[in-house]
């Protein structure tokens, strides 16, 4: 369901989530974010990656855990950046401005 | 042992002896599988081909294990080993006979139940040629006969009977009941019998004419044997009506102009289950309305089974060619018939919305969220295939935030109060329409408004925001407990 990856060498920390953020399960990946933010040390790197090439809806609790990792970050001092393949999940990225406190990378995702 | 016996020395002549007699006079063939020239398998392919359910006998000689396992598999209803004793030849000759005939009997029954089947198909035709440009059917029958009907007949003076009906049982007692109700129910209709008192009789002979007493005397009792399902709608043009009575068919949904739906109110128990003092219509004008559909509880059944919604399956079965709808219904557990009668002829009705989800969810199913956008999204896929595209995604989110905010908000969770959603398509706009109903207070506030004055994006109504940013229309009705939005199809 999710899992971080610290890469030393390029000083940035990769937590990947599998599937949608979603009201039902917001809070869970929430918590698990925080557990490997904490395990992985800020002082290890400067960037944070949060994948979510695999989600095709976000909604608003979603959106608001996500606010609030974003948010945690800043205050830390590092940069994050976003990774999405959901049009949908991009329009509401950009119609909330996320996209002006972190970078979100968008590749459309191809049709099978 | 007396039989009368006709023998031949080898197949030829078997054959030969068996056209020349005529081979439904034959009632059983005992045959060696040893013979000149040809052997006792030949035989047996040969009388398998002209005549199946004629009984055939191979003799082997002992020990033949492969030969009697072939000529079993080949179709032969029994064998002997050599040596055999008068009285097992005798027993074994006797119990082909019997089976010989009894074969015969079940072939011509079933000869006799498809000939009742076609009679079934004669009786469903559309009689109204006028109608057809106003009316879709799906039917597809599970068993030859006795299976659910649909009639569209003219009743005179610009008026129209359609008639759905499903009887209990799939044989030809089913057919019986069915064929004399459609009868009965043209003839009386014709003559200006209401259909209430139509409708009255058929239940009062259903519940104690076909059931009298042991005297032969009607039932002093309602006891149930048959029972009928039916919808009946009588279109008028020139009063602009439709009065529909529903006894025992899924409540029949009313559709309007702007997609919206509604099921009927009032419905009755199948004819012959319960006495009724008096069956109530409900009339409706048709300047109010789309249309109207009709299907049995084979097609609510198969939805199910699809884990989709019916409106989606509606949709695709009225809108695809026979091919594609047999690719969708491939094992239907009963007879599927759904019908569609619009008020508008094919070419305006491509401006109005259809439905493509209705479904009433209790405050308390806010648990099951996932469940239900599951439900959404395989509708959308099912009736829509790839039209959507990844616009689905868009349209699962906002049912998801309204649902959402109606069943916590305006049910208050709670599993006595129901909120609505409606899922409409426009193929014509290329828009999918959304309406979303609430018990609840509601509010006053504009959402465009609301939205503009949000200061922070983790507020309050971020769902509405969403929704109001990813649609094209959005608005809110009934001091906010109705939410309608609309999004383009394509990208």
């Amino acid at each position: 369901m999710i899992k971080g990856v610290l890469n030393r060498s390029k000083h940035n920390l990769t937590i990947t989530l599998k599937g949608d953020v979603l009201s039902t399960n917001a809070e869970e990946f929430s918590d698990n974010i925080n557990r490997i933010i904490k395990k992985n040390k800020p002082a290890n790197w400067d960037e944070l990656k949060l994948d979510l090439n695999s989600a095709r809806i976000i909604d608003s609790m979603g959106l608001n855990m996500i606010l609030n990792i974003v948010k945690q970050v800043q205050a830390a001092g590092k940069s994050m950046k976003i990774h999405i393949l959901s049009s949908s999940i991009q329009r509401v990225f950009l119609f909330s401005r996320l996209d002006k406190a972190v970078d979100i990378v968008f590749k459309k995702r191809r049709r099978r | 042992m007396d039989f009368h016996v006709l023998s031949a020395t080898g197949v030829d002549e078997a054959q030969a002896i068996i056209l020349k007699k005529g081979i439904l006079q034959i009632d059983c063939v005992l045959t060696d599988f040893r013979m000149p020239v040809k052997s006792g398998l030949d035989l047996l392919d040969w009388v398998m081909r002209k005549d199946s359910s004629l009984s055939t006998i191979i003799v082997t000689a002992e020990g033949e294990k492969n030969l009697v396992r072939d000529s079993l598999r080949s179709g032969a209803s029994d064998y002997l080993e050599k040596p055999v004793s008068r009285q097992v030849l005798g027993g074994a000759i006797s119990r082909g006979v019997e089976r010989t005939i009894r074969n015969r009997q079940l072939l011509a029954t079933d000869q006799e139940v498809g000939a009742v089947g076609r009679m079934d198909q004669i009786f469903q035709a559309v009689r109204a040629p006028e109608i057809l440009p106003y009316f879709k059917c799906y039917y597809r029958p599970l068993y030859k006969v006795g299976g659910d009907f649909i009639n569209v007949l003219p009743i005179g003076d610009e008026r129209y009977l359609f008639l759905a009906g499903d009887v209990s049982g799939h044989d030809v007692r089913a057919a019986f009941v069915s064929a004399y109700f459609q009868g009965m129910m043209r003839g009386l209709l014709e003559h200006n019998t209401s259909l209430q008192d139509v409708l009255q009789l058929f239940n009062r002979i259903l519940g104690k004419e076909w059931v009298p007493d042991e005297d032969g005397s009607e039932s002093s009792d309602f006891r149930v044997q048959s029972s009928l399902a039916i919808c009946a709608a009588v279109v008028e043009y020139k009063s602009r009506k439709v009065h529909m009575i529903n006894c025992g068919i899924p409540p029949p949904w009313i559709s309007y102009r702007d997609g919206s739906c509604r099921r009927m109110t009032r419905n009755y128990s199948p004819l012959g289950w319960f006495p009724v003092e008096a069956f109530g219509i409900e009339s409706l004008s048709l300047d109010d309305l789309a249309g109207f559909y009709i299907c049995t509880d084979g097609l609510t059944d198969y939805a199910d089974y699809l884990r989709i919604d019916p409106f989606s399956l509606i949709y695709k079965l009225l809108s695809s060619s026979d091919e594609v709808c047999n690719r969708i219904v491939t094992q239907p557990p009963d007879d599927i018939l759904v019908m569609h009668y619009q008020v508008d002829q094919d070419s305006d009705l491509e401006n109005l919305y259809q439905p493509l989800i209705f479904e009433h969810y209790s405050g308390d199913e806010f648990k099951d969220i996932d469940r239900l956008q599951g439900i959404w999204r395989r509708s959308l896929q099912f009736a829509l295939s790839e039209e959507l595209g990844d616009k689905i995604y868009d349209v699962l989110l906002c049912c998801r935030e309204a649902v959402l905010n109606a069943l916590v908000y305006g049910c208050d969770k709670s599993p006595e109060k129901t909120c609505t959603i409606q899922v409409t398509v426009s193929q014509k706009l290329g828009r999918i329409g959304v309406r979303i109903d609430d018990p609840g207070h509601g509010h006053g506030f504009d959402i465009t408004e609301r939205v503009e004055k949000m200061k922070a994006l983790d507020g309050s109504h971020l769902g509405l925001a969403i929704i109001d940013n990813l649609c094209d229309k959005c608005s809110i009705e009934n001091d906010g407990t109705s939410l309608i939005f609309e999004l383009a199809m394509n990208n």
